[in-house]
């Protein structure tokens, strides 16, 4: 900003303001490029990065449905198939106190019936998690997790996700567990899927 | 002139009226609020079942001993010795506490041991330590006595038990119970028979107890809510236990978790889901409950139980990284 | 390079490592039947290569505007494209990550160790810069969507008062100091949660957000583009910027005639008459213009020190803002009231198993980042306000009439007020029609 000094010499005056604005644009360019290297530097990141929550610190407190920018939210329930029971009695299906153990609404946990039941064989089911459905409220996961083997769980689905720069969730979930990933491997799953992160679709 | 200043006046009152206003309406956006509860339909709830009356609780608890364990270790295994001390895995380290609870030694076995029991009749006294797939005998002074063969790949040991010429291995992961005899011989594997098949232990996860008590074998079947007595070659000689989320029966998909037999053959016993440890006489019937869902971090899913003189009971609490004490009530109830 | 390895090796230690939980170690159903188990599937994320795309899209967008804006100057081209870019990077985009949100993130990145910064944030951060030194607030004319929509509101500028434009001028640069400290005590990124149009762009529902975007749009048909003029953080810097570019949009295609009538085309007030006589000075003394200067430059350190303790004293109020300190706080309370996990917070606080102790590291170090950057943010402002101060004391160079370098936002109104103009598109059409 020095170059608002005016010249002394009124007819030299031009072209010290010009001389002075060259330096003041010269300065400039070198501090931005200084301060966004610098800052590229200490990270070195060159791929982009997606929000992802880890499931080891989720605690279901249900703001992955309320919080998220997108109605319904982009945070959906996911099943590791290779780390559930296939249990009669799920936890992540049905309420606590359910009096029978069949589909009917008032025994089912899921406030939007996104999971489907189907038999496979005495005493197994598998339970299927209807992503269009869901919304991401983590009541399944909940049940799952603290009666089960937590085979449910909750991610950010990166087809819908607009991955905001400040996620909205991230900022109001109570145990930190959102993080940023690299856009090439952007899940934290659990099972046999745990750490391959880009599992194709 | 004068009118030409005072709109200048009046404009830069508005422009500062506008910050000031900006300024406000943005500091209080910021400020944290006080989140809600989210609405009922979006939050999980156990409904009041994680309630216990008060009446019910016939326990109190003693000051923990504390377990310098590491951050990511579980405390996997606890067992009382003969001579009133006690020994407690944690990770791949074992803490041996004297009578008066005070830590005397810690040694590694080298791998995690996820359960571990005395091996009877021996001094010093000795400890079964279970790995993920085999068995290993240290002396309590950290010296490792003998290794016996791996069960394989499949293998998840989740618990042992001993007798006095018998050690019962609960696999999870093959559903089975492998007997063998002191001296490290596969005798058999016990499966489940009842309702006239071989149905089988249902065990959808990874906890499988068994307990030597009252000279018999015990076990639970955690997906069937029960606790069975069996014999060697698998018959259920007796069982009990109902699926309810009341607080006398077991719910969620694989309950109890825990147990361990008192002297006079009642059973105390742990649950995941509404952590909770209960009491339940020589036939199966509710008696009462140690303590409740408000004494644990709901992160705990499985407290390993041992009991002590007296009806004491302690439970190997991994959140805390401690042993907890409960004591019953005074001899006023 | 080694870096990266490392972080690698780390990412793969933690995978490693989760196989020991207890979910994992877990035993199998046996199936009679041929049931086969189902693998888990989850959509793939869009690629990297998509954010550079965007970035390609934006400098090519500031590049073609530069170009309409200074050589073909053609305000329909200008509203053409600002109408392309509103709906690329504002519906089809849906705004993140844009210039303006970039400044935090490349705070953070400084600020934190554990935030490392994508190649392409940095690249939203410095193109537009880039192309201001260039050719002025190119970005501004409306490759940028909130500009592009707010200039779609401008119907009845009026024109404001120079001292309350003056005073609201400092406002960008108060939001820009605050966006910087906050992200940098770890409060969060204010920018983009008081973003106004996002929720427009991304057809959201948060009211509050939308009342604010209804607000500014309303203001913004009378007051021309009230948030970049008046709040925008970025603007403020490409407004410093600007003064120093080196080529700049003009009013009059050749030589100003100053006829005056370009004065009332211009919404957002960056018109610079032509200072007072032939030798550019206002008529009065040179002395006395020295003295006013001599009195500005010894201002500056004057109200830096001012702005110092001005901030310090805000300090306290910063830290309550911070999440950890209300948490720390609400802890603290019910600790002292003996009412465990009254508040959903403090409860939920207790469930997620963090310790306390993690907590009050991370309050020590807001508070430390607080401790200095209070002062520091007040000495910031304090130097903005007394560089206004001194640019009001710097006698005037222009000549004719020509845009405020800092103000100018490239909109092109001017364009067809300017008589010069005419006779430049009548020699280039030669088509008398195009007059009208």
């Amino acid at each position: 900003m020095k170059s608002k000094k005016p010249g002394k010499n009124p007819k030299k005056k031009m072209t010290r303001r010009e001389f002075l604005r060259v330096g003041a644009r010269a300065g400039l360019a070198l501090g931005a490029a200084g301060v966004a290297g610098g800052a590229f530097l200490r990270g070195r990141q060159t791929a982009d990065l997606r929000w992802q929550l880890d499931p080891d610190k989720c605690i279901q407190c249900g703001r992955c449905a309320t919080h998220c920018v997108l109605t319904p939210s982009a945070v959906k329930a996911v099943h590791a198939y290779d780390v559930c029971g296939y249990c009669e009695l799920c936890s992540g299906y049905f309420k606590p106190n359910a009096l029978l153990l069949d589909t009917a609404a008032e025994n089912r946990l899921c406030p939007v019936s996104a999971i489907k039941r189907t038999f496979v064989e005495d005493p197994y089911y598998q339970y299927t998690i209807d992503t269009d459905l869901c919304i991401g409220c983590g009541k399944c996961v909940k049940g799952c997790q603290s009666f089960g083997n937590g085979s449910l769980f909750l991610q950010a689905m990166h087809d819908r996700c607009v991955n905001c720069n400040e996620c909205a969730i991230a900022r109001a979930c109570p145990a930190r567990a959102w993080t940023r990933l690299p856009a090439s491997a952007p899940y934290m799953l659990k099972g046999k899927s745990r750490g391959s992160g880009d599992a194709k679709k | 002139m004068l009118k030409e200043n005072l709109v200048r006046i009046a404009a830069v009152l508005g422009a500062l009226a506008a910050l000031v206003a900006l300024v406000t309406a943005f500091g209080l956006a910021l400020a944290p609020r006080a989140q809600a509860k989210p609405e009922d339909y979006l939050a999980y709830s156990l409904e009041g079942l994680d309630q216990v009356p008060e009446d019910k609780i016939l326990y109190r608890e003693a000051e923990p001993v504390k377990v310098p364990a590491g951050a990511d270790d579980s405390l996997a295994g606890l067992c009382l010795l003969p001579d009133g001390g006690s020994a407690l895995s944690g990770g791949s380290s074992i803490f041996v506490f004297d009578r008066s609870r005070t830590l005397v030694r810690t040694f590694s076995v080298g791998a995690p041991a996820v359960a571990l029991c005395v091996k009877p009749g021996t001094t010093p006294p000795a400890l079964y330590v279970a790995m993920r797939d085999h068995l290993e005998i240290w002396s309590v002074d950290g010296r490792k006595l003998d290794e016996w063969t791996s069960l394989g790949e499949k293998a998840l040991i989740a618990s042992i038990a001993a007798s006095g010429s018998a050690v019962y291995a609960a696999d999870a992961g093959d559903k089975n119970i492998v007997q063998y005899d002191t001296g490290g011989r596969l005798i058999r594997f016990i499966t489940l028979k009842a309702d006239g098949g071989d149905s089988g232990f249902l065990i959808p996860g990874a906890y499988f107890d068994v307990a030597f008590g009252d000279g018999s074998l015990w076990a639970v079947d955690p997906g069937r809510h029960r606790v069975c007595k069996i014999s060697p070659d698998g018959e259920i000689l007796a069982a009990w236990g109902r699926t309810s989320a009341e607080l006398d029966g077991f719910c969620g998909c694989c309950n109890p978790v825990n147990i361990a037999l008192f002297p006079d053959g009642s059973f105390a016993v742990q649950e995941k889901g509404l952590l909770r440890i209960k009491l339940y006489d020589r036939t199966g019937a509710f008696q009462g409950v140690v303590a409740g869902p408000a004494s644990f971090h709901p992160s705990v899913k499985s407290l390993d139980l041992a009991v002590g003189s007296g009806g004491t009971v302690y439970a190997a609490d991994s959140h805390l990284k401690e042993v907890r004490i409960f004591t019953r009530k005074g001899a006023g109830r | 390079m080694k870096r990266r390895y490392a972080v690698t090796l780390l990412v793969l230690a933690l995978a490693a490592g989760g196989v020991a939980h207890a979910q994992d170690r877990f035993p199998r159903p046996e199936f009679k039947s041929d049931y086969a188990t189902p693998t888990l599937q989850v959509p793939n994320a869009p690629d990297s290569v998509y954010e550079f795309i965007d970035l390609g899209v934006l400098a090519a967008a500031v590049i073609a505007m530069s170009a309409i804006a200074l050589k073909l100057r053609s305000r329909n081209a200008i509203f053409v494209l600002s109408i392309a870019s509103l709906v690329y990077f504002g519906f089809i985009r849906r705004g993140c990550i844009c210039p303006i949100g970039a400044i935090q993130n490349v705070t953070l990145a400084l600020a934190d160790p554990t935030y490392a910064v994508p190649l392409s944030v940095v690249g939203f951060f410095l193109v537009p810069l880039a192309a201001t030194l260039f050719f002025g607030r190119t970005f501004c004319a409306g490759v940028c969507p909130l500009g592009a929509i707010q200039d779609l509101v401008v119907l009845k500028p009026i024109k404001i008062p120079k001292p309350a434009a003056a005073v609201l001028g400092v406002v960008p640069f108060l939001y820009l100091g605050l966006a910087v400290l906050f992200t940098a005590a770890g409060i969060g990124f204010v920018i983009c949660r008081f973003d106004p149009f996002v929720e427009i762009f991304r057809f959201g529902s948060r009211l509050e957000i939308l009342a604010y975007a209804g607000v500014l749009l309303g203001i913004g048909v009378f007051v021309a583009r009230p948030y970049c003029r008046f709040l925008c953080p970025y603007g403020a810097l490409l407004s410093v910027l600007s003064r120093f570019s080196r080529r700049h949009v003009t009013i009059s295609p050749t030589e100003c005639v100053e006829c005056r009538l370009c004065e009332d085309a211009c919404p957002v007030d960056a018109i610079l008459p032509p200072a007072g006589g032939a030798a550019g000075g206002t008529g009065e003394p040179r002395r006395a213009s020295v003295r006013r200067l001599t009195v500005s430059v010894l201002l500056i350190p004057l109200l830096m020190a001012a702005g110092a303790a001005g901030g310090k004293l805000l300090e306290g109020f910063f830290v309550r803002l911070s999440p950890d300190v209300a948490l720390q706080t609400a802890l603290a309370a019910e600790k002292a009231a003996g009412t465990a996990d009254a508040a959903e917070e403090t409860r939920l606080f207790r469930e997620s198993g963090e310790t306390e102790a993690a907590l009050a590291a991370r309050v020590d170090r807001t508070k430390a980042v607080l401790s200095i950057g209070s002062a520091l943010f007040g000495a910031f402002v304090g130097l903005v306000i007394a560089l206004k101060l001194l640019g009001l004391a710097v006698p005037p160079a222009n000549t004719s009439y020509v845009p405020d370098r800092a103000a100018c936002v490239s909109c092109g109104r001017c364009f067809r007020a300017c008589p010069q103009e005419h006779v430049r598109l009548r020699g280039r059409i030669n088509s008398p029609t195009s007059l009208e």
